[in-house]
């Protein structure tokens, strides 16, 4: 499977252009400083940059951009550490158990924890690319709507897994995102609830009102209080403890496979499939331990299923974008640009002329990922810091970066009153116990759900069971689905049957 | 003291004496045709990253900035079937720093005739529209039908079950509407499988996620080897497509043909105002244009990318616009447009 | 409230909340079944929103707890298990807080009038006055050099005009 001749290009093209060596660690410094304050996001920065790369060779370009990527996947960690805000959606899950984690003042193990996992994710997101590139690519344009349905279901049972104490306050959450989600033009052309509001023809923009929700709910719980962290002595940004995050990842090697295998595969599925990546491997991550009420309030294992699978989806989303020209997010939709301008276009004439090329890619994403490691350690020395500025200053300081990042989005005045409505309802709804995080899970999906819902009732004709019956990878998808649901009902009729078994 | 000034902005009154004052200074150094452009210009672009409006306004902004000596930002608008970027490029200034690459037909005649905007299709000068697409119905290559006959007599055989892939707003949707009322097919007859954008209709036609796609030529011929031509709407033979053409199979169906309807129209404008308010600065622009279109190196790169840069100059490309603009201008034809 | 000899137990602000949802699903509702009856149209928001209002229903049934003055409180729910984490925020925090939301509020809604870094500087003073910090000669110089920084480096790096008023 592994293309040798391409494999000897590559080398040499790596080889070729120092270029390409010298931006990784820039890009990678951009992506982490983008990424983690909560406003701009790596694709914001991967936007503002992409000018900078006309005066650029196709292949240092694209090895700025994607390190501004894979160093903006880290970043946002560290910002949804730090402070429960996501630096991008596809850092929304870190928070679940980042935050507590910082919280109880284990916030340097968390960042190593989650560093780690993040260069692992790459890796080994990337190795897996190197091998399925070209079959992955025709598994993707298959998709149709019936399975991009079930991804995005999939998706939505993360709502169930972030559960909160009552079940109904969950679901009137994640129920009212996924309805704001729809808002605006939907797929069959009509126009719903836009008040004559132009810009909300193309929907609520997701990225203020998430913004907005986590913002208000973390920033105006913790007026009154003095620092992040209570106890001043946890405060220290203490290698000692980051490293010991760091190492602790390798314990579970195959725990980090199969977030960092979730990640890549959905983060394939042209769409949100980024985003989406994290919340499932989180929520199976979830479902699937012995000790599932110990997730959200600061297990480290919560932290590795959600950074091992958005750092693999990059990957992900790469092949798609390699193999069949669609972006997977807003990161490959500006490389995507990117090879526009320098006259490169994708699809599978791209990967079938151009081996080499996709190859070099991989293997410098391989070098970024292991230079992440030192650039993130020293990155960390800086950030850490943050925990130590009082509250006071740290509050207002973050909204009008929050407030900033949402203006940036949209780039007129829609985004800040974006936020600022949704801070409104975030804080409301973190007051009386409604998990946030689950109303912005409806809010990424609701539009995924009901255009793919539209095409598969479209599609089939209205419902016909003849149409599922012939798509043998909807119903595995199905069956797929069905089965995470029951994992843990699975698992524990399993372990009562066998301790029966033993005990007898 | 640069004072950023936009037409949609109350400023106080403070801000405005203020911005008077350096109006006046900034107006006493003002710009005489020579110097222009004497800033970087925008091109606004109404579709997201990536996208083929996206690709091709980087493209050809590298060669325009080097005729015009600044360069030239692309800055994306997307939303609302195109509406909000042309919204958003109607409010600019009509003084030359403003450009916009779109797909004007039908985009700016929906927007204006079934989304009620506050525009006119006459307010926007096209400099060239450089992409002319057809719209065709194809098919991917294991499908079931390998003929246009085969499609026709599968849907008047068994109405309801042959799926059709289309956008809702795109003129493919129109050709196919006046296709199946020419058949005497009634919509529910077919399932219509609707999608935002031209990219998944493309990329379920080759991956065959339904029976066969509407869809515009652009961007296709890269990939004709993944997919199969059934019919080309268009009102002469095909050179570039190997199907017949819809008149024909009209004509061979004993039907009457109403009217074949462009396929998408993307290209270069800028304000109608700015021909007259600075007509030296419209010539430049168009020039600047035009030697990009001649550049063999620019000619090679977009043709590699599948992207148009063929001249067709302003005033052909206004003709050409306004008679399609005309074409579909027909409340009949504008309902099969809106969703019912 | 007192009702006669029944007292009823009511979370106002949880109402509120509970009546934006609800509304802003009822609205959504009306305006999505006006533009059309078509599936396409209504095949997810209808069965959505009318589960959503059901719901808000049910909750809304628990905000208000009648119970006869007479005979004690029922056991109260117990309260949602509160985050260890989670500092009590006294009233005046509460209120702060509000405020702080109100400013935000503010800072939105008239920054296109007096600019950003006009609105930023005002709501960072206003901000860090109302959650405590001291210092007369801190605040401003606080305030004034991160709106420098923050607005500045944006207008710098952001390729449309950020509406401001100085720079």
């Amino acid at each position: 499977m592994l293309d040798s001749s391409a494999f000897l290009g590559a080398m040499s093209l790596l080889g070729s252009d120092i270029n390409i060596w010298l931006v990784i660690i820039p890009g990678l410094l951009i992506g982490l400083i983008a990424g983690s304050i909560a406003g701009v996001s790596n694709t914001m920065a991967m936007a503002i940059c992409l000018p900078l790369t006309l005066y650029m060779d196709f292949l240092p370009a694209v090895m700025f951009l994607t390190a501004i990527f894979t160093g903006g996947g880290y970043g946002g960690a560290v910002t949804s550490i730090l402070m429960g805000i996501p630096g991008t959606t596809s850092s929304v899950a870190t928070t679940f158990d980042g935050y507590p984690m910082a919280r109880k003042g284990l916030h340097n193990e968390a960042l190593g924890l989650a560093l780690m996992s993040s260069v692992l994710g790459v890796l080994v997101g990337y190795i897996i690319l190197l091998f399925v590139v070209a079959p992955l690519g025709n598994w993707v344009i298959r998709l149709g709507p019936a399975e991009m349905l079930l991804v995005a279901l999939w998706g939505l049972t993360m709502i169930a897994a972030l559960g909160g104490k009552r079940l109904s306050r969950g679901l009137i959450a994640g129920g009212f995102g996924l309805l704001l989600g729809t808002v605006g033009m939907n797929t069959s052309g009509y126009v719903r609830g836009t008040m004559d509001i132009p810009f909300l023809l193309d929907g609520i923009p997701v990225v203020p009102a998430m913004m907005g929700m986590f913002a208000a709910s973390q920033l105006f719980t913790l007026v009154g209080s003095q620092f992040l962290i209570k106890d001043k002595a946890a405060r220290r940004a203490d290698y000692r403890r980051v490293l010991s995050g760091f190492l602790s990842v390798l314990r579970y090697p195959f725990f980090q496979l199969r977030g960092t295998l979730i990640g890549v595969f959905v983060g394939a599925i042209p769409g949100v499939g980024s985003s989406v990546g994290n919340l499932i491997a989180y929520a199976q991550a979830k479902r699937t331990d012995k000790d599932p009420d110990s997730y959200g309030k600061g297990n480290p294992k919560g932290v590795m299923a959600a950074e091992s699978a958005n750092s693999s989806s990059e990957g992900g989303s790469m092949v798609t974008m390699l193999a069949l020209g669609l972006p997977g997010g807003g990161g490959t939709a500006m490389l995507l640009a990117a090879f526009a301008m320098h006259n490169v276009t994708g699809g599978p004439q791209f990967i079938n002329q151009n081996m080499d090329i996709v190859y070099t890619i991989i293997f410098g994403n391989f070098i970024q990922a292991a230079l992440l490691l030192i650039v993130g350690l020293g990155f960390l020395a800086v950030a850490g810091n943050i925990v130590r500025v009082p509250l006071t200053i740290l509050i207002p300081s973050v909204l009008i970066l929050a407030l900033i990042g949402s203006f940036a989005v949209t780039g007129d005045h829609a985004g800040p009153i974006t936020l600022f409505v949704f801070a409104g309802l975030g804080w409301l709804m973190k007051r009386y116990g409604y998990p946030v995080a689950a109303c912005v899970v409806g809010l990424l999906l609701g539009r995924m759900v009901e255009s793919e819902l539209i095409r598969t009732w479209q599609i089939s004709g209205g419902g016909e069971l003849a149409f599922f019956l012939g798509r043998p990878v909807a119903m595995a998808f199905a069956i797929l689905l069905v089965l995470s649901l029951l994992q843990p009902l699975i698992m524990r009729k399993f372990t009562a049957w066998r301790t029966r078994n033993r005990s007898a | 003291m640069k004072l950023i000034f936009s037409r949609t902005r109350r400023m106080s009154k403070l801000a405005t004496a203020v911005a008077m004052a350096s109006a006046m200074v900034i107006g006493a150094n003002s710009v005489s045709a020579d110097e222009f452009p004497d800033r970087p210009l925008t091109m606004v672009v109404p579709a997201g990253t990536g996208g083929t409006n996206d690709r091709a306004a980087r493209l050809i902004s590298r060669y325009l900035a080097e005729e015009l000596g600044q360069p030239i930002q692309v800055v994306n608008r997307p939303g609302g079937g195109n509406m909000l970027g042309h919204v958003y490029f109607h409010q600019q200034p009509a003084d030359g720093y403003t450009l916009m690459r779109t797909t004007g037909f039908p985009y700016i005649t929906v927007n204006q005739l079934v989304q009620g905007a506050n525009f006119e299709i006459e307010d926007f000068q096209p400099v060239n529209l450089s992409d002319i697409g057809t719209s065709i119905i194809a098919t991917s290559n294991d499908s079931r039908f390998s003929s246009i006959e085969e499609l026709i007599a599968e849907i008047r055989e068994n109405p309801g079950t042959v799926s059709i892939g289309v956008q809702p707003t795109s003129t493919d949707m129109i050709n196919l509407a006046i296709f199946l009322e020419a058949l005497g097919v009634n919509r529910d007859d077919v399932r219509v499988v609707t999608y935002d954008s031209g990219g998944p209709v493309r990329n379920g036609i080759i991956g065959g996620q339904f029976d066969v796609g509407a869809i515009g030529d652009q961007g296709m011929q890269a990939r004709r080897d993944e997919f199969r031509t059934l019919m080309v709407f268009s009102e002469e033979p095909s050179q570039v497509w190997d199907a017949p053409h819809v008149l024909e199979v009209a004509e061979s169906e004993g039907i009457e043909y109403p009217r074949v309807v462009s396929g998408h129209i993307q290209g270069y404008f800028v304000h109608t105002e700015l021909m007259e308010a600075y007509p030296e600065r419209y010539a430049k622009i168009v020039e600047a244009f035009q030697r990009v279109s001649e550049n063999p190196e620019a000619i090679a790169d977009h043709e590699g990318q599948d992207l148009g840069i063929d001249w067709v100059g302003p005033d052909a490309s206004r003709e050409l616009m306004l008679r399609q603009h005309e074409v579909i201008n027909d409340p009949e034809l504008l309902e099969l447009v809106r969703p019912n | 409230m007192r009702l006669g000899p029944w007292k009823i137990e009511v979370e106002y602000g949880h109402l509120a909340l509970v009546v934006v949802i609800a509304g802003v699903t009822g609205f959504y509702l009306a305006d999505t079944l006006q533009v059309s009856r078509n599936t396409n149209n209504i095949i997810l928001v209808v069965p959505l929103s009318l589960l959503l209002l059901g719901l808000c229903l049910l909750v809304f049934t628990q905000c208000i707890r009648p119970h006869k003055a007479d005979t004690p409180k029922p056991a109260e729910e117990p309260a949602d298990e509160a985050d260890g984490l989670e500092q009590e925020q006294s009233p005046m925090d509460l209120l702060r807080a509000f405020l702080l939301l109100v400013g935000v509020g503010a800072l939105v809604m008239f920054y296109p009038l007096i600019g950003l870094d006009v609105a930023t500087l005002l709501f960072m003073i206003f901000a860090l006055v109302l959650l405590g910090v001291r210092g007369w000669l801190f605040v401003p110089i606080y305030a004034t050099s991160f709106t420098l920084v923050v607005v500045g480096g944006a207008s710098w790096l952001l390729p449309y005009p950020l509406p401001t008023l100085l720079f």
